[in-house]
């Protein structure tokens, strides 16, 4: 089944709650991109990118990896089956803006 | 032999934590897959050596590289969803930092629209970084079920 919007919203929602309440008080974030990616096998994946400001621009790794025991109970539980991935990024890393920059074919050789 | 602690160096390498100059896109794309990979080779050293046992001579050298060889990309992140819930907290990290940096992997390889940054990269960089030393903590006994299950499916 296709993933919805009213699901997207709700993995935001709870990812992004969890992440402010996982993290000390010095990483604040503040929103989250969210996207429909396809995984190896062509399957959709709820793809949550959160922005956040910190002193350090690099997370803790093991914040990062254990985020998915708060958020897990209460995805499940809204009877969303589809697999999430979580990103970080610096709202402030100027490397966002790059996101889409189109890629210029080779020229021809004259 | 490749070293999961060289991959890592060669990610801060191609990511530098210094903001200036920023990585080009194709070194945060090398160092996500490179990240990925760090995991993938920590995991085949740990299911060739509980498998074969250590390489000493021609013939564990020919088993030890047989067994590390089999890890498949697909099979292993498949068979490892199927356990997270029986692993310890650093097992379970190690085998959901596989999962997931298997996408950011494939992404970083063949996704021309993927958002790549700075920051993401490097917090993928540091989540395999720290998901290679929980699985260093792991004992002999979750690393031989994360080896069944990564390499065998169930009949």
């Amino acid at each position: 089944m296709p993933i919805t919007e009213r699901e997207m919203e709700k993995v935001k929602e709870i990812i992004l709650d969890a992440a402010k309440s996982h993290f000390p008080p010095n990483v604040q974030f503040f929103d989250a991109n969210v996207t429909i990616m396809l995984g190896a096998d062509e399957e959709e994946i709820i793809d949550v990118e959160l922005l956040y400001a910190a002193e350090n621009p690099v997370l803790d790794g093991r914040l990062m990896n254990t985020l998915f025991r708060v958020t897990d109970g209460p995805i499940h539980a809204s009877g969303i089956t589809a697999r999430t991935l979580v990103g970080y990024t610096d709202i402030n890393d100027p490397t966002r803006w790059q996101y889409h920059k189109p890629s210029n074919p080779p020229s021809p050789v004259s | 032999m490749i070293d999961p602690h060289e991959l890592i160096d060669t990610c801060h390498k191609l990511a530098p934590q210094t903001p200036t100059p920023p990585p080009s896109q194709a070194d945060m794309r090398r160092a996500i897959s490179t990240a990925y990979y760090a995991l993938f080779h920590t995991l085949a050293a740990s299911n060739a050596e509980l498998i074969a046992g250590q390489p000493r001579s021609g013939i564990s050298s020919y088993a030890w590289e047989r067994v590390y060889r089999r890890l498949d990309h697909g099979r292993a992140q498949n068979n490892l969803r199927g356990v997270l819930s029986q692993l310890s907290p650093g097992g379970e990290n190690f085998a959901r930092t596989f999962i997931d940096l298997q996408e950011r992997r494939q992404e970083a390889d063949y996704d021309p629209n993927a958002s790549i940054t700075r920051t993401r990269t490097l917090n993928i960089v540091a989540r395999a970084d720290t998901a290679i030393r929980d699985f260093a903590q792991l004992t002999q006994e979750e690393r031989r079920l994360l080896a069944a299950q990564s390499l065998f499916d169930r009949r």
